[in-house]
Formats: structure tokens, sequence, C-alpha cells
């Protein structure tokens, strides 16, 4: 740890780029290589990636000017990495992303929308609300006569879609 | 890591374990806390908890926390307690001290060093603790000259200016005589001043010294003039003759002013600041910007004993461009002309927080805001939340924001460089404006607005630097900015500074997000500024553009490299189509296949960064084998140039890693660089970042192979003792040979001295021949260009001083690009 060149990066929006990720980091020394974090099931950005330094000095001028600033608008979280090995670019969590997407709460645009785990119980809500609804498959006649009363004289197509 | 363990860092952890619950080594990181462990820092009253697992060595330790705390805090702000405050510490000091040696000890140091604004309050609390007990005045005294022979010997000339201006103030503060002072003046004054005193040596090791022997002067010449008059004025003359000297060889040289619409007055901040000790010396060296305890305990001071200090030696064999180059504050707001040394001497403690709390940007932009603490109530104006900014006048009063701004983009701009990265700078800014949101957000707006104003006259690489600064700035507070202030930008020519500088800011700001989001930002009138597609690759064996067997060989490489074919299969491939050309002879087919194939793998590898270096990788023996001479290297470059016409930030990437692979040189991207078809287009900013990257790796090349020749001698050296030891076993060096290390440097060092050569001499013929530029704008860039290399790169330059005057610059070459090469010499002397 005390001479590591790489730097784990975190928080990183989804839809960030390596060519983004480079510019930014590229202000803190020369880039060696930058390898990004994917989601073990889909192969897609997961939020994270490693970036390698050539020098041990430029990982820390990293670590002191650019951990804690923003990029793609977050707010951006560096931590000095023993070294990237193969494998490690796979997110952890048990749906291949990060785990701490797993069980975040917020619903987050640029990471994908909910945590896992809330998206499925996002998913299931979503489920089991299609099923109450479409189970009352026939409006009852006066219902549809009051909806069109309120709106006025509309379409009949438009009152039974419904 | 040694930037977290900074100031305030380990403060409230007094009684917690240092295992966790399962007996771990407990890491000390805000997020590894579990909800229910509260922070000691937390307890009411600041009383150490009252479980009974506290013992004597936490009580201890909860001591030792208070202590710290109490010198970190005291004198933060002149408040009427401030005499009752120092004298109640230095009482408790002194009778802790001896138990509590080490961390008051620790704590005073670190609070000299990195809160220097308050050294008038540390120098006074050292002369208290010394008059009350001479031997603790001894042990902190001791302590610091220490630490001024350490950081001298490393070279931090930020703190060796720091720590004797802070001996100067101890001389007022009786702990140490005037003697002793003048003798550590003495010691930076020596090399300045011949044996015989007759001949004064200007260089950049000697302006650093002046520098601080100056500085120190302003808060120390009090106390001479008291105790020394005679020997203070002898000094002062010395300085004098220095700064004379120094303007004299410095008249013309404008290689380094920021702006060039005032005075040029190149380097020479040190005449500027020998007028601002002139007229403290005048004011009876009574400095009334910041508050001195000193005189509040007179009595008490007057009966200490001083101490006197071991003398010490100066560093030797450090390179001329590793010394502290002092530099002017810029103005880029107006101040009341008559408080010059008021404005100077604020300025200089917000530099040096700046600098010495470096290590720490949200510490160092939290006490920064506080450097006015010290100041009386008149001395100059804090803006408030609630006011307009434009009810502030900074022409009646000094502005405290202003100031501080002004000296952040002083180290921002500090030419040849400053000591630190730009970033660090862009980085405090967000810092400054999250801590004051409202405030800082009009005063860096000022700032920038009123240095574009002015941008015809500013430093072409400062124009570079400020638009670097200014897209990561945004970039942190959802890029909003009033471009329409800007909008007649638009309206002027292509290569208008003002033009390029609001063009290249917005490229840089797409670089860190993404086209749509920045022109969503934009309003219609500055929409012309930004490119109206998303940067993309400019493939030239698109279907409709190439004639039918140009089509086979292109439908064919493709086909390979997409299906994963490897480089020997792509070779087969040029080599089957391209010899039945029969037509065209053996080096147009060689030029048409060598274009064929990197056009092909640069496409394999455009979707990301990691997309390109595996193609490249995997390549790379074809590619090494088609660039076989340095036309046929240029030849691949400008492939790359003109596959990445509209994407720079691949361009640049692109040709970087291909001389990282030593597929082509250094010296074909110099060629490239500066090849015709740039004539006009000297105003590009990218062209520049990849002559610096190119130039800088030569360079860090060069660095790494002396350090293993270090590495591999002193192996040597190692073997050959254990060779005398036991002569029986035969053993083989391990390692590298030195002769083999030797080697390959003494071919870097070569290569080194080709592109500095070759650089320059392109810079020269293009500044010197009429077709070199397009119009008068054209060649300002190049020059200012020119200028940027040239000061950059100054050791290399002077080291080649003899092949570049036999080569370069001959009688063809043009006077300004002549008075450039003599400006750089003068400046790395």
């Amino acid at each position: 740890m005390t001479k590591t060149t790489t730097l784990y990066v975190g928080n990183l929006s989804f839809y960030t780029t390596e060519e983004q990720l480079y510019e930014l980091f590229s202000k803190a020394g020369e880039i060696k290589r930058i390898i990004m974090g994917l989601s073990r099931n889909t192969k897609t950005p997961c939020g994270f990636c490693f970036v390698e330094y050539y020098t041990h000095e430029n990982a820390l001028e990293c670590m002191k000017y650019v951990n804690g600033t923003k990029l793609d608008e977050r707010i951006i979280r560096t931590d000095l990495d023993p070294g990237f090995k193969e494998g490690r670019q796979f997110g952890r969590g048990r749906s291949g992303g990060q785990v701490r997407d797993e069980y975040r709460q917020e619903y987050d645009e640029a990471r994908g929308g909910w945590g896992h785990m809330r998206a499925k119980q996002e998913e299931e809500r979503k489920r089991q609300q299609e099923e109450s609804y479409e189970a009352i498959a026939t409006v009852p006649a006066g219902a549809e006569l009051q909806i069109n009363s309120r709106l006025g004289p509309a379409s009949p197509s438009h009152g039974g879609s419904y | 890591m040694d930037f977290s363990g900074r100031l305030g860092g380990g403060h409230g952890s007094g009684a917690r374990r240092d295992v966790d619950e399962f007996g771990r080594e407990r890491r000390n990181r805000p997020h590894h806390r579990k909800p229910y462990e509260r922070p000691t820092r937390g307890f009411r009253g600041g009383r150490p908890p009252m479980s009974g697992r506290a013992g004597p060595a936490d009580e201890a330790k909860e001591i030792e926390s208070r202590l710290s705390s109490l010198i970190i805090k005291v004198g933060d702000k002149n408040t009427p307690t401030l005499q009752n405050n120092l004298d109640a510490l230095s009482v408790v000091l002194e009778k802790d001290f001896t138990k509590h040696e080490a961390t008051v000890l620790k704590t005073f140091r670190q609070c000299v060093l990195e809160l220097p604004w308050k050294v008038t309050v540390y120098s006074t609390l050292a002369g208290l603790l010394n008059a009350k007990n001479s031997e603790t005045g001894a042990k902190v005294v001791g302590l610091m000259h220490a630490v001024l022979r350490r950081e001298l010997s490393a070279g931090n000339w930020g703190a060796v200016k720091v720590l004797v201006r802070f001996f100067a103030l101890l001389v007022d503060a009786n702990a140490i005589s005037a003697t002793t002072l003048l003798a550590m003046l003495d010691v930076f004054l020596k090399p300045v001043v011949s044996d015989d005193g007759t001949e004064i040596a200007v260089s950049a090791q000697n302006s650093c010294y002046v520098f601080i022997v100056t500085s120190a002067l302003l808060w120390g010449g009090r106390a001479l003039k008291q105790h020394a008059p005679e020997e203070l004025a002898v000094r002062l003359q010395t300085i004098e003759h220095y700064v004379q000297r120094h303007s004299e060889l410095n008249q013309d040289n404008t290689l380094t002013a920021v702006f060039h619409d005032a005075q040029p007055k190149g380097t020479n901040i040190l005449a500027y600041q020998l007028g601002v000790l002139r007229e403290v010396a005048e004011a009876e060296w009574k400095i009334d910007a910041v508050f001195v305890p000193n005189g509040m305990f007179a009595s008490e001071l007057g009966q200490a004993t001083q101490h006197d200090l071991p003398t010490f030696e100066l560093p030797t064999g450090l390179r001329s461009d590793s010394y502290y180059v002092p530099c002017e504050f810029l103005q880029l707001v107006p101040s009341p002309a008559e408080l010059v040394v008021r404005r100077y001497v604020l300025q200089d403690l917000i530099a040096d927080t700046i600098s010495q709390l470096e290590g720490n940007r949200k510490d160092c932009a939290k006490y920064l805001m506080q450097v006015h603490g010290l100041c009386g109530e008149d001395v100059c104006s804090v803006m408030t939340a609630a006011q307009h900014p434009e009810d502030v006048d900074p022409e009646s009063s000094l502005v405290f924001e202003y100031m501080m701004v002004e000296v952040l983009f002083t180290s921002l701009m500090q030419l040849p460089e400053g000591p630190y990265r730009e970033m660090y700078y862009s980085s405090l800014a967000i810092e400054l404006r999250k801590a004051e949101p409202q405030i800082l957000a009009n005063v860096f707006e000022t700032a920038v607005e009123n240095i574009v104003a002015r941008i015809s006259s500013f430093d072409i690489e400062c124009i570079n630097r400020l638009s670097n600064w200014l897209a990561v700035y945004l970039g942190n507070f959802g890029f909003q900015w009033d471009w329409t202030k800007w909008e007649g930008a638009a309206e002027e020519a292509e290569n208008s500074p003002r033009r390029r500088f609001v063009e290249e800011t917005l490229l840089k700001l797409i670089r860190l997000s993404y086209l749509d989001r920045i022109k969503a930002q934009l309003p219609e009138s500055c929409l012309s500024l930004v490119p109206s597609k998303t940067p993309a690759h400019n493939f030239k064996f698109t279907v409709q553009s190439m004639d039918e067997r140009t089509r086979e060989v292109s439908v064919a490489m493709g086909r390979c490299l997409k299906n994963k074919g490897t480089a020997d299969q792509a070779m087969e491939i040029l080599q089957t189509h391209y010899s039945q050309w029969s037509d065209v002879d053996e080096e147009t087919r060689q030029g048409l296949a060598r274009e064929m194939l990197v056009e092909h793998v640069l496409l394999l590898g455009s979707k990301t960064f990691s997309h390109m270096l595996n193609a490249i990788e995997k390549f790379m023996p074809a590619l090494q084998r088609f660039g076989d001479s340095p036309e046929a290297k240029l030849q691949i470059a400008q492939v790359v140039e003109d596959f990445w016409l509209k994407n720079p930030q691949f361009c640049a990437i692109t040709i970087d890693k291909l001389v990282n692979y030593r597929v082509i040189d250094p010296a074909t991207v110099v060629t490239m660089l500066f090849d015709t078809s740039h004539i006009g287009r000297w105003c590009m900013f990218h062209l520049w970042e990849i002559l610096r990257n190119t130039v800088n790796k030569v360079n860090m090349r060069v660095v790494q192979l002396q350090g293993r020749l270090i590495v591999a001698q002193s192996a040597a050296n190692a073997i050959v003792i254990d060779d005398a030891e036991q002569s029986e076993t035969q053993q083989k060096p391990q390692g590298e040979s030195v002769e083999h290390v030797e080697a390959v440097l003494e071919q870097m060092l070569l290569e080194q001295k080709e592109v500095v050569v070759l650089t320059t001499q392109r810079f020269v013929q293009l500044l010197s021949s009429n077709d070199g530029t397009a119009d008068e704008l054209d060649r300002a860039w190049l020059m200012g260009r020119f200028k940027e290399f040239m000061r950059s790169y100054r050791v290399q330059i002077v080291a080649n001083t003899q092949a570049l005057e036999n080569q370069v610059f001959t009688a063809d070459a043009s006077q300004d690009t002549r008075q450039v090469f003599e400006n750089t010499r003068v400046l790395s002397t």
C-alpha cells in the first residue's frame, strides 16, 4: 500500500465514460490504464473503476486534489488500492452490480434507478398492481356513465379505455 | 497517508480503543464507524466518557488532545480576551510541559508550519513560555531550529520562509538575540556577495534566498533596529545591491510576465518587495495590518533569557529550477494605492497558508477564511452574504475575499511553473466556494471576467491554465455560468484570444461531461462556439470514397479484425492484396498498406480508451514492422491525426500510447505537430497538449533511468564488497548491470537532446519566416507557445546551449526568438 499506483474510484454514474475519467484523472499525472467496473451479469459499467498511474506520487496527488470533486455531477470518492487483479473489475453484489447498489433505498437516475433489492420490490409491486387492475376487466356500466358525464361528451372509444 | 494526519485530523478520538469489537485493528475512517458508535468529541461539555473503562492512559490522552486544541485555537481572532488567553495558555503549558512534552512540541511545530498567518501569536507564545521557564523555551526554540534545518535540506522553501519569519519575530519576543537572527540571515546572504564583498551574483538560488531574508526582515526589522541598527543597515544594503543588479539584468525580460499590459517587470518581484520593506522602515518598522501581541507582554518578555542557536549549512547541488520563484501578486480587482503595504502583508500570509496547507485542501479552505482574524477592524472588509457584490467597493478599502482570490490566481498563473499542480487550485477554489457559496461564486466570477477583459495581453500559457481551471470549477457547480457575457466572442475571428478561450473552455467542459449537456446550458447566441456534432472518428475507408480494389482490401481487413484476427493474419491479407498492384512501385504499396493497417487498427480501438490500448497492443508487431523509418513513423502519426481530426482528446491519447509502445518516436510527434498543414491553426490547444505530453515523457524517462543507474551502481558496489569478503564464491551480479543502464541512459539523453533541439528549431524556423504563420494573431499564438516551451524546459535548453547556438539561433533566426533564448538563459542561472 505504501507504494501503490492504483486508485479505486467509487460513486460514478453508470454513464460516465473512460474518456471522461481520463480527462479528470490525468490532471494528477499520466495515466497508465483505466479499468471500468462491470456488472457481472450484464457486463455494463456499474459505477466504479480502477485508475492506475505510473508513480505513487501521482496517486497521492490524485487523493489530495481529485478525491471528493465532482465528475458527471456526482461527488466521486477515491481510495488507494493494493492494485488491480483480474476478476476485480466485476461487481460483487448478488445481482452482478456493486454491493451498495444491492441495498440502496433511494432512486438514483445515474445509477440505474432503484437499488437491486428495491428494484425487485418495485417490480413486484408494479406486477401486483397490474394484476389487481387487470382483474377488473369490465368496468361497471354506471361508472362509465359517471366518467363520461364528468368529462363531457367524450367519444365512446375514449371512455372505454379506462 | 501523510495528508490524513494533518491538523485537527486526530482529535476527539481520546477514549476510543485501538481494536474493534472483533479484536481487529481499528481503521480510523469515518465510513467504518458503526451507527451505534458515537465519536467522543460529541460528549457534552467535552468531558471524557463516564464509563469505568477510562484508565489513566485515556485521561492523559484526553488532556493532550485538549492541550493541542487550545494551542491550535489560540489567537484565531483579534479579540480583547487574546491577552488573557495567551497568558493562561502559557501558564497551563508551562505547568504540564514535562508531562506532555512530545504532544505540546508536535502541536507547536504543526501550528507554526501550517497556520502561518498566526505567526505573531505563536512567536509571543514561545516568548511567554521562555519567560516563564527558560528550559522550556530552549526546547521550543531548539525544536523549531531542527525543523528549519530539516526543511532546508529537503528544499521546502515555503516552509523555510515561514520558519525564518518565526525566528525573526522571536527576537522581538526576546527568546533569541538579535545577533543570533543576524547570523541566521547571513547564512542565506553569504552566497549573494562574493568573499571580498564587491561582486553580486544573481541567480535563481540567490533570488530565493534574498526573498526569504526580505520576508523575515519585514517582521524582524523592528527588533533589529532597536538592538543592532548598524548591522541591520548592512543587510539592507546587501539586499538593495542585489535587487538593483537583478533589475538591471531583467530589465526587458518579459518571459515570465503574466500580463503584458502592465509595466514589464518580469521576474522582478524583489524590487516590489523591497519597496514595501522601505515603506515599513519609514514607518518605524511598525506593521499595522496584523496584530502583534508581543507588545502586550513587554515587561514579562523583557526578563526572559535569550538563547543562542547553532549555525547551519545551505543545501548544495540543487537544480536551478528547484528553488522558490518569488512572484508578484496579480492585481485583478482595483485596490487603494495607499494601502500597498497592508495588501502585501496580508496577501503574503494568504499565499503561505495556501502553500503550507496544500496537503489538505478542505482544512486549507477553512483556515483561509480565518486569515483576516488577526487584522484590526479597519484593515480590510470582509464580505457578508447579505451584501450585494456591487455594494462592496474595493477601491475604498481592501476586500479580504478579493485579495484571497487574487493570491489563488497568482499561484495558478505562476510562471514558469508553480510549486503545485494546477489541479490543486481548482479543487481549492471548489472547497472555498462550498464553504461560502454565495459570496465566493460572485468573487470568482468577477476575477475571471476581469482577466478575460484583458485577455489579449494575457500570457498564452496562462490562457490555457485559466481554461483548464474554469472547466473543472464549472463542472463542480452544475456548469452554471453567465455565458451571455461572452456571446460577442462568436463574432470575433477564429483565433482571437477571447474566442479561443471560450471555445477551448467549452471543449474541456464537453470532455468532462458530454456535448448535449453543455449545449443545454448555453444560450442560443453561443451555440456556434461548440461543435455541432459529438466528436467522432474520421475513418478513411468508408464505402463511397474508394475504388474497387481498395474496397476489397478494406473489407478483407475489416472482416479479419472483427473476427479477432491476429497481426500475422492482417499482414498476410495486406501482402496478398497489395502484391497484385503491379502498376504502383513498392514504396507506394508499402505506404498504402501502412495506411490501411493503421486505419483499421484505430477503428478497432475507437470505442474506448481500453479498446484502443488493446488494439494497439495486439497489433504492435505489425505496427512496429511498418514503422521502420522516420518517414514511415511520420505517416503513422499523420494517419492517427487524420483519423481523430474531430476528437482531439483521442488524438492526444493515441499519439501518447504509440510513443509509449515505441511505434513512433518523440521526434516523430514533433515533426507531425510542426507540419506546415497546421499553419493558421497554432491557436489550437490540443497541439500543445501533445507537445507537452511528449517532452514530459522523454524527461520522465531520463529521470527514471538516472534512478535506475543509482540503484544498479549501489548494487554493484555491494557486490564488490561482498566479493572482497568472500572472494571464493563467484557471484553473478544480480539486477541490471551498470554498463547496460548507462548505455540506455546515454541513448535516452541523446533522444532528449534531439527533441529539445528539433522543437526549438521548428519554432524558430516558423517564427522567422513570413510563411510560418497565417497572420499576426497566428504568430502571437505561436510565439506564446514558444515562450512556454523555452521557460518550461529551461534546464534542458541551457544544457544544450552549444547545439542550439550552432544549429538554431543563427543569423537567420528572428530577433525576437533570439531574445527569448537570451531571457531563458538569464532565467535559469
